[in-house]
């Protein structure tokens, strides 16, 4: 279970271009809960995301997820409970390292990072039949650099090496925003497949409305730093394209 | 022969130095010219050290250990202090200058008698060759050790340090640490190198460091371009390479000082070599392109 507890943020306070990013915000995700958040630019859905992750400190409130406070950790303190995948596909994998190599530090997430030569033969396997899931052939290429491959497969390891650990929460940053459309569905089944499968706690942020309406199972909507609307499972699949879009629309 | 065999055991005194700045500006991509200062601090705690009785091995250790606090400096004022690399290696570079001087108490000192690196073995009739033995030994456990190092778990993580911090973060590396490990291991190697360098010319200067980092740089950006035509991925066969780029620069600077230019040019030489080394592979893209 997740718990934000009145969390507030505010930029370049005191000047005249201050502004509240956050207000107040209370939020309970319960365990298997898959969040898709939406909101304009600057609704405060990106910062919401990065305090959660430890990228941006909040001004005031706490962070629960299941027994432990982590709202005062930073980031690389909270990967043992938090898995994130990137809006840039460069951002979620190292470009000259292996793809088995990057399968090996994300394997280590929760674990210090030991002097051991930890690529074993039992682990490229391992690795290997975790890959062939994606049908991308991508296992049989174990030793390429990650940087030769496209946005969408990168993306789609990056997914895969976010899930392995088993995160207790698992952030999706507008995975699909730099993908094309095929690969954007693809990457999107694939995530919410693991989600299911592993049962995951998870957080969609997305302009896309459609995978607003297709994924997940509570939708949150944020404008101006605060949640205006939370609407459950049932609710959710009641709704058409065209009311979400309403909801955009200001004119 | 004997002044290639020199150039070769120099080149390899500078191997340390290639490999140091290998970790520092391609593994990390910090351009970290602290080296300037931590070569020289090297070879003075060599220089005091052998002077005042040290061990041979302890004295290695301490010049090690040196460079890699000047390695810490730079590390932290970068990391905790949010300062621009480059200028946080200039601030600890001037300050070593003063710091060696200071320790030195003057501006040259040789090396009388006593033990060296150099005067350990006597398995040929010739000396340059246990020199050259000798240092190869100690030059190829240390490629190995660091390329162990590299391609453990605990070395992908640097890896991916230098390469996209936001990743690796999100996989739970402390990155500024990692930083502050990184540049004192790259300036402890660059101070080993100073150590050698002074057991084999047997003085230390004051000035021995300016401009090194050029001479490590032009053997690192060979062994860059050995790595890439040779299409090599394992860190231990890149290691040796960046090694051989800096035999291959201190015997391109031999040819040139052998075909008789004025051995006072030689930093001039030195920066030339290295333009042109960096752009080679750039002539070569722009005739390939136009070939197309």
């Amino acid at each position: 279970m997740v718990r934000l507890q009145q969390i507030s943020k505010r930029f370049h306070i005191g000047t005249p271009t201050q502004v509240i990013a956050l207000q107040n915000i209370d939020l309970t995700i319960n365990k298997g809960q898959f969040v898709v958040i939406v909101g304009a630019n600057g609704s405060g859905k990106s910062t919401l995301l990065n305090t959660l992750a430890g990228n941006i400190p909040a001004d005031q409130g706490k962070i629960w997820i299941d027994q432990d406070e982590v709202g005062h950790l930073p980031v690389y303190k909270r990967t043992r409970w938090i898995a994130r995948v990137f809006q840039n596909p460069l951002s979620g994998t190292a470009s000259e390292l292996s793809i088995l190599a990057n399968f090996r530090l994300a394997s280590l997430r929760r674990e210090r990072k030991k002097m051991v030569l930890g690529i074993t033969d039992k682990f490229r396997e391992e690795v290997a039949a975790n890959i062939q899931q994606l049908g991308m052939g991508l296992e049989s290429k174990l030793d390429v650099p990650m940087g030769s491959l496209s946005g969408g497969q990168r993306q789609a390891l990056t997914l895969l090496m976010a899930v392995m650990a088993k995160p207790a929460l698992l952030l999706l940053d507008e995975p699909t925003a730099a993908l094309d459309p095929h690969s954007a569905r693809k990457l999107m089944e694939l995530a919410d497949r693991l989600i299911c499968e592993h049962a995951l706690t998870a957080i969609l942020v997305t302009h896309n409305l459609n995978e607003a309406l297709r994924y997940g199972n509570r939708l949150i909507q944020m404008q101006s730093g605060q949640i205006v609307r939370d609407l459950d499972m049932e609710v959710k699949n009641s709704l058409n394209q065209a009311e979400i879009l309403a909801w955009f629309d200001y004119f | 022969m004997d002044f290639y065999l020199a150039a070769v055991i120099q080149a390899l005194c500078f191997g340390p130095l290639a490999l140091g700045l290998f970790l520092s500006m391609k593994i990390f991509r910090i351009p970290d010219i602290t080296s300037d200062g931590s070569y020289t601090l090297g070879a003075v705690i060599t220089v005091l050290c052998l002077a005042k009785g040290v061990p041979l091995p302890l004295t290695c250790l301490l010049a090690m250990v040196g460079g890699a606090l000047a390695g810490c400096c730079t590390a932290l004022i970068h990391t905790r202090l949010r300062i621009n690399p480059l200028l946080a290696g200039i601030l600890v570079m001037t300050a070593l200058y003063s710091v060696n001087l200071t320790l030195m108490g003057r501006s040259n000192i040789p090396l009388l008698g006593g033990e060296t690196l150099f005067s350990l073995i006597h398995w040929f009739g010739y000396s340059d060759l246990n020199s050259f033995t000798i240092v190869g030994i100690l030059l190829v456990c240390i490629t190995i050790a660091l390329g162990y190092l590299l391609s453990s778990d605990f070395g992908l993580a640097m890896r991916a340090t230098g390469e996209s911090e936001s990743m690796i973060r999100a996989l739970g590396v402390n990155t500024d640490r990692m930083k502050v490990f990184g540049l004192a291991l790259a300036n402890g190697l660059i101070a080993l190198s100073g150590c050698l360098m002074s057991q084999f010319q047997g003085f230390t200067d004051i000035n021995m460091g300016i401009g090194i980092v050029i001479s490590g740089l032009g053997s690192v950006i060979i062994g860059e371009t050995l790595i890439s035509i040779l299409r090599l991925t394992g860190m231990w066969g890149s290691l040796f390479l960046v090694v051989a780029g800096a035999v291959i620069f201190q015997l391109a600077l031999a040819v040139t000082l052998a075909i008789g230019v004025d051995a006072n040019l030689l930093k001039l030489v030195t920066a030339l070599l290295v333009l042109l080394i960096v752009a080679l592979p750039y002539w070569t893209g722009l005739r390939r392109q136009a070939d197309g």
